[in-house]
């Protein structure tokens, strides 16, 4: 045994030992012809840009990855900052800023986990999505202006109104960047909506000054929402095409 | 087990160069991991076509990663970390695994005399017993007892803790011994 600290029943010890010794390994001839294959793939794979930037080292991707958040955030936030903004609280906008920027870095950092590393605890996946959900309903539930509870009809009107898509403008760029980055495994995918609805939701705090109840939840949280679940469903619907 | 290294050179020597920029590194590489891979991913795909392709697809993320591996570490579960990946992936995207029905091997268990096709018929109901431990028992029995890897190399292969993984190894190899003794009457 490979640890002589950990003993097996006699009986199960013969019983893998059997199973073992009935192993076979590749013949040297099989082992060339899957080599020439690899070797084929990869001249073919080093030709084009998206692999070249898959294969810039972890920290160099997720250091763009965080420019181009910042990038996004900037450039929404020069678009114009919101008009009242000496005017709301400014720990509102202090939290607000600061929960969503750290939940969107740590989005951006998860979403580009090496394959290299063991998987992310599903806990801990689920959790950051989950906790990005609730910051950004508790951002719209309790706005600059206090707590109130959205009337269902003006919430629902509110989807209609262009904060959602200039969220979803500003969010999608996001996203693309970190799945063009991303080497890893398919659930990077959630997390990489989780990264775009957060960036998008974070330029809307900084640009939109309507402060109702209804717009904040129809507008603003939608975003994240609709990023998580709506491309979520994309990838599940494109995975059972493919089969 | 393996053909001997034709290159003195260690793993992670080869590693090195191959990082930068040795292609006759890589192939020696191959020649050394291809084998133990593709005996490991057949364990847990029971196919040895996509075994080749998940054999594949591990050498097509060292390649895309390469520049993230620390020559101060051991290659081995660097490498080990990323087939088992790949393979955890092919069950997500498959929504199953294989299923492997211990019924079927029930009658040829009862062969009390320990000839050669007895041997193969005691391997295939291990197997299908293995296949009957949950995902993270049946990876460390696979690594530990069949790779014969040290618990501490699998604890960073699966991500988990030394203690941990001994402590699922000793549920598992319990679970596996009920298991055939309940086949076996």
């Amino acid at each position: 045994m490979t640890d002589s600290s950990h003993e097996l029943d006699p009986a199960l010890e013969e019983w893998l030992s059997d199973a073992r010794a009935l192993e076979t390994s590749a013949s040297p001839a099989d082992v060339d012809a899957l080599l020439a294959d690899v070797e084929g793939s990869l001249a073919k794979a080093d030709k084009s840009p998206r692999f070249w930037l898959r294969s810039r080292s972890t920290g160099a991707r997720r250091a763009i990855a965080c420019l181009a958040c910042l990038a996004v955030v900037g450039v929404g936030a020069l678009t114009g900052l919101r008009s009242d903004l000496s005017e709301i609280s400014v720990a509102w906008l202090a939290v607000a800023v600061v929960s969503l920027g750290s939940l969107l870095g740590a989005s951006a950092f998860l979403a580009l986990r090496p394959l290299h590393r063991p998987p992310l605890a599903p806990w801990a996946r689920h959790g950051l999505v989950g906790l990005s959900l609730l910051a950004t309903f508790a951002l719209a539930l309790v706005g600059p202006d206090g707590h109130a509870l959205p009337a269902v009809d003006g919430m629902i009107r509110e989807m209609a109104s262009p904060c959602l898509f200039f969220g979803l403008f500003f969010g999608l760029p996001v996203y693309l960047v970190l799945r063009l980055f991303d080497r890893g495994p398919s659930v990077g995918a959630l997390i990489a909506a989780c990264a775009a609805g957060l960036a998008g939701n974070l330029v809307l705090q900084l640009h939109c000054p309507r402060n109702e109840p209804e717009h904040l939840m129809g507008a603003h949280f939608t975003v994240v929402l609709l990023f998580v679940v709506g491309l979520y469903a994309i990838h599940a619907a494109v995975r059972r095409l493919r089969g | 087990m393996d053909a001997p290294p034709s290159d003195g050179r260690t793993d992670e020597e080869l590693m090195a160069a191959y990082v930068d920029g040795d292609h006759e590194a890589f192939r020696e590489l191959f020649r050394r991991y291809a084998p133990v891979l593709l005996r490991l991913t057949v364990r847990h795909l029971r196919s040895e076509e996509l075994a080749r392709e998940v054999v594949q697809q591990t050498f097509f993320q060292v390649h895309a990663a390469r520049r993230d591996f620390r020559l101060d570490r051991k290659l081995r579960p660097w490498v080990f970390t990323i087939a088992m990946n790949l393979v955890r992936e092919h069950y997500r995207k498959k929504k199953r695994r294989k299923e492997t029905d211990l019924d079927e091997a029930r009658e040829p268990a009862a062969v009390i005399e320990r000839g050669p096709l007895e041997q193969k018929e005691r391997a295939r109901l291990l197997r299908a017993a293995l296949d009957r431990l949950p995902a993270s028992q049946r990876e460390v029995v696979e690594l530990h007892w069949f790779e014969e890897r040290p618990f501490v190399e699998v604890a960073a292969i699966v991500g988990s803790t030394e203690g941990a993984v001994r402590v699922r190894a000793h549920r598992a190899y319990k679970k596996l011994k009920e298991l055939l003794d309940k086949e076996l009457g």
